[in-house]
């Protein structure tokens, strides 16, 4: 069993504050990622742009609404919607998150943490391996911010996100500021999340703003990245190596020159310490 | 320990209930707390952000609902709805489905009985955003047809196209640049309107008792011909080609008829 994507570089999320760049050509990036649920349309400005985006870049599929930890049967409908969608954009790679977010057919619309038991994780193997039986491929899945972790999980999320990984072969997206958030929030060490990560399974990084709520960190994507998850981002540089970036800044989002700017920072961060390490084998 | 489902019944009646009714507490068990950062306010996180992100979709797809209304009142109002019409589909695009249909069932609503309209509005135009693409039909296109197959010929709608009946004009609320204080002023009248898309771009617009028939009958399939004798009751005999025929025109220039030639409709009902 073995997992890999192709190196795309550092890209951006595609969202309506800058549809009119992509339309009229002028937001370059090395590749964007398109969150799957808003583009299950059926036709509109929303795939225009998706599609003029396609054309001039690489594009991968984020989803948010897999449910992938949920103990309803996954969605026959959201399925078939994704896999057309992903026929129709050919995207470079899929990915959800390591969530659940219905149950008894009510949607949360929101990322919801799971016990990390053997139960949850037998489920969950089960329902990623279906899910890339539908789509004819192999998907990534994400770790996600949380606010609570349950006093019955017999094992560290990293572990359950590792072991998922390898038993339904599936590819890990890391999203870094998502495991500082978790790690101030639970008390728990996040570069030893970070270094107990499968570097082979890593196909791509996320980095994004947190907000600071006094108690707990919040992630709300609306701000610039913060220096200690550029610090974890050099460990899981210097960790996976090269691996895809992408910039997740969803709400207060700036001028395209400063949500460039900060892909830009992740190349040079990203650079540095591939030349150090290059360096320190030479 | 509770069974996964069970806890994830639980966890989400908790966070989409309101307050009032505190969180579970067998949940509560469960929920590792450190510090100032309990349980019970860890739970809260979730529930905050479940009403918070929910009540911005809804002022997304309804903002001049949320205008006339007023902030603290639409929140209320949207808590209500929520528990009402839980999200039953994976994309938040749809949570708003049975809005409309929820504010006419409160009846007269905040002194506002216009609001269930307002709303039908809002979504149809939501509707109208994100339907599937069409080639429009073009006037040469029109111009090429022979007068004598012109009885037997059937329009086809873009599938971007709406016709709303309401009893009030909402759309001059939609259109106002302080919806809260046109709702102060407006009154009941009867109105059909047009929603339609060009390009990427939604109007809307009210239509006359004619082009209401006419509508009716191209949403229906029905040929050039029989519109013209249903327009037949309303207008003296010898205006009706000629006003079937400038409805037509003004219809292919907003775009909502498809090209016959289209491929995706090739071979349907020339």
């Amino acid at each position: 069993m073995a997992f890999s994507v192709p190196y795309l570089g550092h890209g951006v999320g595609l969202r309506t504050t800058h549809f009119p760049r992509v339309l009229d050509g002028t937001a370059r990036v090395d590749w964007f990622e398109a969150v799957s649920e808003n583009f299950m349309i059926d036709g509109g400005r929303p795939l225009a742009v998706l599609e003029r985006a396609r054309a001039s870049c690489p594009v991968v599929l984020h989803g948010v609404s897999l449910s992938l930890g949920s103990t309803d049967p996954l969605s026959k409908r959201y399925l078939h919607a994704l896999r057309a969608l992903v026929d129709h954009v050919a995207p470079a790679w899929v990915s959800d998150h390591l969530c659940w977010g219905s149950v008894g057919g009510r949607y949360a619309h929101d990322l919801l943490p799971l016990p990390y038991t053997q139960e949850a994780l037998e489920y969950v193997v089960r329902r990623v391996e279906t899910v890339q039986d539908r789509l004819g491929r192999q998907i990534l899945i994400e770790n996600v911010s949380s606010y609570l972790t349950f006093a019955h999980s017999a094992m560290p999320e990293w572990e359950f996100l590792a072991a998922v990984a390898e038993r339904a072969d599936c590819g890990i997206l890391l999203d870094v500021n998502n495991v500082y958030v978790s790690a101030v929030n639970h008390g728990f060490d996040a570069e030893r999340y970070v270094l107990a990560m499968p570097t082979d399974r890593v196909g791509q990084i996320h980095l994004a703003g947190h907000s600071d709520r006094g108690t707990y960190l919040l992630d709300t994507h609306d701000g610039h990245v913060v220096p200690a998850v550029w610090d974890l981002y050099r460990l899981a540089v210097r960790r996976c190596g090269r691996v895809s970036t992408l910039i997740e800044w969803d709400d207060r989002i700036p001028e395209w020159r400063v949500l460039c700017a900060e892909a830009e920072r992740a190349r040079t961060v990203e650079a540095q310490i591939l030349e150090e390490a290059y360096a320190a084998t030479a | 320990m509770l069974p996964l489902r069970e806890l994830q019944a639980r966890f989400l009646r908790s966070i989409a209930t309101t307050p009032e009714h505190g969180f579970d507490p067998a949940l509560l068990e469960l929920v590792e707390g450190r510090g100032r950062f309990g349980s019970t306010e860890r739970l809260g996180v979730y529930a905050e952000m479940y009403l918070a992100r929910l009540l911005d979709v809804l002022c997304d797809d309804f903002p001049r609902v949320a205008a006339v209304v007023g902030g603290d009142r639409f929140t209320a109002l949207a808590a209500a709805y929520l528990e009402r019409h839980p999200s039953t589909d994976p994309s938040v695009r749809w949570v708003g489905t049975n809005f409309a249909d929820f504010l006419a069932e409160r009846g007269p609503v905040n002194e506002h009985p216009f609001l269930a309209d307002l709303a039908r509005l809002e979504w149809t135009r939501l509707a109208v955003f994100d339907a599937a693409d069409a080639v429009p039909l073009r006037l040469e296109a029109l111009r090429a047809i022979p007068p004598s197959k012109w009885p037997r010929l059937t329009f086809h709608p873009v599938p971007a196209l709406r016709v709303l009946r309401c009893a009030w004009p909402v759309h001059e609320l939609w259109a106002a640049d302080d919806p809260k204080a046109a709702a102060r002023t407006v009154r009941p009248v009867a109105t059909v309107l047009r929603v339609w898309r060009e390009a990427f771009t939604v109007y809307q617009a009210p239509v006359d008792t004619v082009e209401d028939v006419a509508l009716r009958q191209l949403l229906a399939g029905a040929p050039f011909g029989v519109t013209c004798d249903r327009l037949e009751a309303l207008l003296p005999p010898p205006a009706v080609a000629q006003e079937a025929g400038a409805l037509i025109l003004r219809w292919v220039e907003d775009q909502i008829l498809a090209s016959p030639l289209a491929p995706n409709r090739r071979g349907r009902g020339q």
